[in-house]
């Protein structure tokens, strides 16, 4: 299973990096439609959290996270040119891929062998 | 249990994405341990790996039954197109990168001396795109 959004992340950082001519509204844009989505899907298991539960449900935040802060560091590099947002932003969005790889990973048996990215 | 516990480290929770309380002492550990293969716990998770798959591969709105209070998404997935992008909507057979995203950012004006308004335009998106999912006000 491909983790499309945040291969794509990785895709505009290098885009980015390669000081390529993007339409970078449009990719953010993408961006941020799947980021309100990761964090509708939050908000609806946040409240209804079983004991037993909880690690994949912190993997998924922890994910979503790492996500709201590598679109911060582009948006940052747009406003100030300088590669070390971007370094930072692959990092985060390294971070992100790890944990929802995890959570994915995650089996009910606390084993893993789940879906996987 | 192979999954990473270390993750803490690096939590930066945002408005409306609550921090957990994380169980420390072994007696509680062992509560969790047995409450993970409750039904419910099960069930849980496998609603939850569902949708988070869903979304993952761009399949769309996760429609577990968890997420029935949610209004549904009209807006079709994200089509995940680099090439289409970096042609600016052209044809992309035709089309050969210009390696300057500086300039793309001005506006095609000179880096040095237009400081682009990106970060307006980027949070009136974003904006614009919570709006449209109903997370906005």
């Amino acid at each position: 299973m491909q983790s499309q959004p945040l291969i794509y992340l990785e895709t505009v950082i290098e885009a980015l990096q390669a000081d390529a001519e993007i339409d970078i509204e449009s990719l953010l844009e993408d961006l941020y439609v799947f980021r309100g989505r990761l964090e509708q899907l939050q908000a609806a298991y946040d409240g209804s959290c079983p004991p037993g539960a909880e690690t994949i449900l912190e993997l998924m935040t922890c994910g979503l996270g790492s996500f709201y802060d590598a679109i911060e560091c582009i948006e940052e590099f747009c406003d100030d040119p300088l590669d070390s947002y971007l370094e930072k932003a692959r990092d985060l969005a390294r971070k992100g891929h790890h944990s929802l790889t995890e959570a994915l990973a995650f089996e009910p048996g606390g084993g893993l062998g789940g879906f996987y990215l | 249990m192979a999954i990473n516990t270390n993750i803490s480290g690096f939590l930066q929770f945002r408005p409306g994405v609550q921090a957990f309380q994380r169980v420390n002492s072994p007696a509680a550990a062992s509560s969790v341990g047995q409450s993970m293969n409750s039904p419910e716990a099960q069930g849980y998770i496998m609603s939850l790996l569902a949708d988070l798959s869903a979304l993952m591969s761009g399949v769309g709105v996760p429609q577990s039954t968890a997420t029935n209070g949610l209004e549904a998404e009209s807006r079709p997935a994200p089509q995940l197109n680099l090439n289409q992008a970096l042609s600016g909507g052209k044809d992309n057979d035709n089309f050969v990168p210009r390696l300057n995203v500086r300039q793309a950012v001005s506006g095609g004006k000179d880096r040095d001396s237009v400081r682009p308004a990106f970060r307006q335009a980027g949070g009136n998106l974003a904006m614009n795109v919570q709006q449209a999912l109903g997370l906005g006000k």
